[in-house]
């Protein structure tokens, strides 16, 4: 599978309710056994919002302000879903818990 | 010394392809004819908007290596820094072919031969420059070469104008009663867009790469900026005061780049048409450089390939194969006789569209401490870059709906 | 020498997706064009990155895509190349591998140019100077 087929792929909670697509994806450096590294997907961010974060989920994307208050606000109904509650088998991906569940982005 | 002093010739040449270039030249010389010196504030604006997005554009470079497209497709994602990429392709390919009209004018004022037959010869000679002839070496030559325009500057001396009633022009900002709003509104709007034409940022940045600028050059890429631009924009308005001082009064209205030198052969006779000439021409092959340039920087960096004149060209094949049809392209457009300056002001849709799209990752990536570090913008660039922003979007809201209401600036 | 461990936690679309590919060396590779993902352990790993026209066609999707892949296929494009993680030395400001997976990642497109066309006319060489 690819990270395209992944982003933009639309998304519905446990409750059936449309919320939006996949608009980025989480993962983890993990080193292995061998000493070399492993790039592990954690979860996803979905939202209803086309616009990007432009990096402002990262620590030194800062400024200016009310750039970063427009992409908060635009994101504010954004959340991050752990990869154990996803279930991409299908065209849409389904989460397993409801929207009121999911964790709110903590950065942008 | 000598060595320091060509070193600005890139914000030059830039600024030069961004200020008085075919299009700029004769919509200042209209803007001059028609509401004499109340547009000034627009090309104030637009040098302000410029300097702060190309300072920001040259410390990227300078730091980072990065040129302005490369950080689109990052920013945007593929399918906006597309959107983006299609609006500004169009802009520059329409600019080329302005441009190589221009020269082709120039060349028939100067020798009286009509201009067709010199477009293929003038496209050939283009293309030669890039395949050939090196960049610093070009940068000079032109930028240096269209500074002769500054004979404009001269002239509004020698045409002794009255002082007082051209500031008052100047500070007065509003239309002359006797003209509309919504065609005042627009050739506002076309003046502010074409100083800030996204292949002025995209020539420079890349430009930069091509000298090999690193962190020790971000005096010198400053330097290139507040000399370059500020001068551009001189020049400019020298255009416009001498359509001001000549054809406003007269109620003229400009069609033609003939029009536009009156003044100066007024002001100081065939010495000065000469001189004149020479700017116009060394300033418009200089600007089809530059977006000729352009066009394969911005396909190259969208798509990840190698570019540039600082390789031999069997390595940067499909740069210069763009490039190359590109030139091709404009040569058969201007050669079926379509007004090519005319061309550029249809280009104004186009920028409605590009102008947004290009400057805003600037504005983002200006402030990424990973990429900039400690060179990140500060609280000037960041105010100035977002009230820049403010404007280019209302420019691009309005720009459309002003050129259908009035048709073009009719 | 370990690029990542650092890093920690990171987002694919920000920090890895789209960005430009660079050799040790300098030598210009390309854009990511696309990760290849593998199943794993209940989740999925990053596999590789993928670089050439057919992988971006594929994620622009719609009839944009579809005319890339017929430009692409026009310029002798063939399967997106394949850079496995391990080639990579760092991925901030820029994605940089190992010399010599840059110089072993074909761009069929530059290659079948420069045979048919640019690497033809005279001069082409040399840089301009």
């Amino acid at each position: 599978m690819r990270a395209g087929e992944l982003i933009g792929r639309p998304v519905r909670d446990a409750t059936g309710r449309d919320l939006g697509a996949i608009r980025e994806i989480r993962a983890e450096a993990v080193p292995r056994a061998d000493g070399l590294p492993e790039l592990v997907l954690r979860g996803v961010i979905v939202g209803r919002t086309r616009v990007r974060l432009f990096g402002y989920q990262r620590h030194d994307q800062r400024g200016p302000v009310p750039l970063v208050a427009l992409i908060r606000w635009l994101h504010r109904h954004s959340r991050y879903v752990a990869w154990e509650d996803l279930d991409v088998s299908g065209r849409e991906v389904r989460v397993r818990r409801p929207f009121g569940e999911l964790a709110p982005l903590d950065q942008p | 010394m000598s060595k320091k002093f060509l070193a600005v010739t890139l914000g030059i040449l830039t600024a030069v392809g961004g200020f008085v270039d075919i299009g700029d030249l004769v919509e200042s010389g209209v803007v001059g004819a028609r509401y004499g010196m109340a547009m000034v504030w627009v090309t104030v604006l637009g040098v302000l908007g410029i300097c702060v997005y190309a300072d920001m554009s040259g410390r990227i470079v300078a730091v980072s290596g990065r040129p302005v497209f490369d950080l689109i497709r990052e920013r945007l994602g593929p399918r906006m820094a597309l959107v983006n990429l299609a609006g500004s392709f169009l802009i520059t390919l329409l600019t080329v072919c302005a441009e190589i009209g221009g020269v082709a004018i120039v060349i028939e004022l100067a020798s009286g031969v009509d201009r067709l037959v010199w477009v293929l010869p003038i496209g050939v000679l283009i293309w030669l420059v890039v395949w050939r002839v090196g960049f610093e070496r070009m940068e000079t030559g032109f930028g240096l070469g269209g500074l002769a325009i500054g004979v404009f500057a001269v002239a509004v001396f020698f045409l002794h104008p009255d002082w007082s009633s051209l500031g008052a022009q100047v500070a007065g900002l509003a239309p002359p009663p006797d003209q509309a709003l919504p065609t005042y509104a627009y050739h506002a709007v076309a003046l502010f867009a074409s100083a800030m034409t996204p292949y002025e940022v995209f020539f420079f940045s890349s430009g930069g790469v091509e000298e090999g600028w690193t962190v020790k050059d971000l005096s010198v890429q400053r330097a290139n900026v507040l000399l370059g631009f500020p001068l551009g924009g001189l020049l400019a308005i020298a255009v416009m005061a001498c359509s001001a001082i000549v054809l406003f009064p007269a109620g003229v209205d400009v069609s033609q780049v003939s029009q536009i030198v009156l003044p100066v052969t007024l002001a100081l006779g065939t010495a000065g048409l000469v001189i004149v000439l020479i700017g116009i021409f060394a300033a418009t092959f200089g600007a089809a450089l530059e977006t000729g340039l352009s066009s394969g920087y911005m396909l190259a960096q969208y798509f990840g390939w190698d570019w540039g004149k600082r390789r031999a060209p069997r390595k940067a094949a499909r740069f210069h194969l763009t490039v190359g049809v590109g030139l091709l392209v404009a040569v058969l457009v201007v050669q079926t006789g379509l007004d090519p300056v005319g061309l550029t002001e249809i280009s104004l849709i186009f920028s409605a569209v590009a102008l947004p799209l290009t400057y805003l990752p600037v504005l983002i990536v200006a402030n990424d401490r990973e990429y900039l570090g400690k060179h990140a913008n500060g609280h000037f660039s960041n105010i100035v870059g977002v009230g820049m922003l403010v404007v280019i979007a209302i420019a691009a809201l309005v720009a459309i709906p002003l050129m259908i209401f009035t048709g073009a600036g009719q | 020498m370990n690029p990542w461990t650092d890093l920690g936690r990171i987002d694919l679309g920000d920090a890895l997706l789209d960005r430009q590919i660079i050799g040790e060396d300098g030598t210009v590779v390309g854009k990511v064009d696309d990760l290849e993902l593998r199943a794993e352990g209940g989740t999925y790993v990053v596999d590789a990155l993928l670089v050439g026209p057919e992988a971006l066609a594929d994620r622009l999707g719609g009839p944009i895509g579809r005319l890339l892949h017929h430009i692409g296929r026009g310029f002798r494009a063939q399967a997106p190349q394949r850079i496995p993680l391990n080639a990579i030395r760092r991925i901030e400001p820029t994605v940089v591998v190992t010399t010599a997976v840059a110089h072993a990642t074909d761009s069929p497109s530059e290659d079948w140019l420069r045979r048919r066309v640019i690497g033809r006319i005279p001069g082409a060489g040399r840089a301009s100077r």
